[in-house]
């Protein structure tokens, strides 16, 4: 009887350490999977999908070096002269354009809308004025080379005779 | 009447026509003139007030909820600027309709370095002091159609709204300490016998007259943060001067003072703002040589904006209005003027429910609902209608379509 009872715990307990393993195994192998699809993911994410890149700052103007404090400035309209005293004149693509979208809150840290009001207040109240809004990527570029002290923003162009490609540091 | 209304509807589709047009022109110039700069507004919408002549004495639907403005910069020198809005407004009982020089402007600025902006304003300017008030008559600016009545109210908006003198404006802006804006102006506005009559009702034949005004105020945004605070002050003096013949009322002379204060959250989704004041006003003169009353006023309001997608924007604002802050409930009006005007002529208290929705850019419909109690902001501001403001709690309902270049 003793024999018995010892045999049939010994089977339960194989049998539960059996099951377990299994349930484990289930588990671990769910779990690997999981994992490998994740880093699968990432890895595809990283070598796959486009980087969000900032946009070029350019301009038309003695200057080859900003901060992202003297940009957020100059492109609210809070500094309006360059170093040298000439005017600054900011140009801007529409508000909904995707790249003035990247532009605003990666570059500058400014939510669009935003800037949409900074705008419409100073022109609307006669406190300033705002950025002049060209309609095309190319209108943008086109209109800081031919304007004397204008600032504005693009992407994939190499520096040319009239305009200045900014760096910014931090 | 009817032909009256169908000429004022003909005359604002000849006005949009117009706008629209030069917007075109204005888009179609190729050439870019950085020194010249024109801009322009233009909203039409309905309103219906339900219990009170906040916008009409029959309470009916109407449309007299129009704004049209058009503006220009001009780049004399490098640190010289002219520059000018014109706006033709309608508005019902809540203010004067018509065409007015919001405006007119010569911009110098006086020094600017990398962080200091210092600029000097002669002409008319605008009250630049409160969180909406240099804008309030841009319908795409203001968070919603009719703005808060305790700090905007409709029936001292000619007189809140700037003067003619001198605004200066000093601006600082650093990485550690954040955004300055300090704000200093002086100087009256000239009121028309209208807007006379808008303040003191019909009854008065003669004259107000914007003596003097002085106005400050700091605004301070910390670095890269989404909130602003600002303080703000205002203190400025009016004269009545009876007209010589059958007039009832007598000279007078009309004291305000108001101090504001302000918060502003803009976050990606969310937007909070609130604005408080205290005021005092003081009266002499006017129903008896010897008469003289002090009404310290008090107001706030909360506003909340949550922006569902980039083009749909909810509005919920809570909002309350003492004219006297020693007198909350009204009970005193009442008792003084021998039962003749009603408590709740003493406190206007607002719940406000909108949202605008931006149809393409530049072109946005906004809607929005009111339930109020009381009725202390309504015009004439020193003698309301009692009789067709017979209730305490009426709402007010208003859709505007409103686009801008």
């Amino acid at each position: 009887m003793g024999i018995n009872n010892a045999y049939q715990l010994l089977r339960l307990i194989l049998s539960d350490r059996l099951l377990c393993f299994f349930i484990n195994k289930n588990a671990i192998i769910k779990n690997l999977l999981i994992s490998l699809i994740i880093s699968t993911g990432i890895c595809i994410s990283i070598f796959i999908s486009p980087p969000t890149y900032s946009a070029q700052i350019i301009a038309n103007a003695n200057v080859t070096v900003l901060t992202q404090s003297q940009l957020r400035r100059i492109f609210s309209m809070r500094q309006r002269y360059w170093s040298d005293k000439q005017k600054i004149v900011v140009f801007v693509l529409p508000s909904a354009h995707p790249l003035h979208q990247r532009f605003s809150k990666k570059d500058l840290g400014i939510f669009p809308y935003k800037l949409d009001r900074i705008w419409a207040k100073l022109t609307y109240s006669g406190l300033g004025t705002a950025p002049i809004v060209v309609q095309s990527r190319q209108a943008l570029i086109n209109a800081v080379m031919s304007t004397a002290g204008a600032i504005g923003y693009a992407e994939d162009i190499t520096e040319m005779k009239e305009i200045y490609v900014i760096t910014i540091k931090d | 009447m009817l032909l009256q209304s169908k000429t004022r509807i003909m005359l604002k589709i000849l006005v949009c026509a117009q706008l629209l047009m030069l917007t075109t022109d204005l888009c179609a110039e190729e050439e870019i003139d950085p020194d010249l700069q024109i801009h322009g507004f233009i909203a039409q919408g309905i309103v219906k007030a339900d219990g009170s002549n906040f916008v009409n004495d029959d309470g009916e639907l109407s449309i007299e909820l129009t704004e049209v403005g058009l503006n220009g910069s001009y780049q004399l020198t490098s640190s010289v600027r002219l520059t000018g809005q014109v706006t033709y407004l309608e508005g019902g009982n809540r203010y004067n309709d018509g065409i007015r020089i919001d405006y007119a402007l010569l911009d110098w600025s006086v020094y600017h370095t990398d962080n200091w902006q210092i600029n000097l304003y002669a002409g008319r300017f605008k009250n630049y002091h409160w969180l909406y008030s240099g804008t309030r008559n841009v319908p795409f600016t203001r968070p919603s159609i009719i703005l808060p009545q305790s700090m905007y109210h409709d029936g001292f908006r000619d007189t809140a709204l700037g003067g003619n003198g001198g605004d200066l404006k000093i601006s600082y802006s650093s990485d550690a300490s954040g955004n300055f804006d300090f704000n200093l102006s002086s100087g009256a506005i000239p009121l028309s016998k209208a807007q006379t009559q808008l303040v003191f009702s019909e009854l008065a034949l003669g004259r107000l007259k914007h003596l003097d005004g002085l106005q400050t105020s700091l605004y301070w945004q910390p670095a890269f943060s989404s909130w602003r605070f600002g303080l703000a002050f205002l203190d400025t003096s009016f004269e009545y001067v009876a007209a010589e013949e059958g007039d009832i009322f007598l000279d007078a002379t009309l004291k305000l003072q108001h101090s504001t204060v302000n918060a502003l959250y803009e976050g990606e989704k969310w937007e909070f703002a609130v604005e408080a004041f205290q005021g005092r006003i003081n009266l002499k003169g006017f129903y008896l040589d010897s008469y003289h009353q002090e009404k310290p006023g008090q107001g706030y309001y909360a506003q909340f904006r949550y922006k569902i997608e980039n083009s749909l924007t909810l509005l919920a604002r809570y909002e309350k209005y003492y004219a006297d802050k020693e007198d909350k409930n009204g009970q005193n009006l009442q008792q003084t003027t021998g039962g003749l005007v009603p408590s709740y002529f003493g406190y206007q208290h607002d719940i406000t429910l909108g949202f605008s929705y931006d149809i393409a850019e530049a072109f946005r419909l906004q809607f929005e609902y009111h339930n109020f109690e009381g009725v202390a902001r309504l015009t004439p501001v020193a003698a309301p209608n009692v009789a067709l403001n017979n209730s305490k709690h009426w709402n007010l309902w208003a859709i505007q379509l409103m686009y801008w270049f």
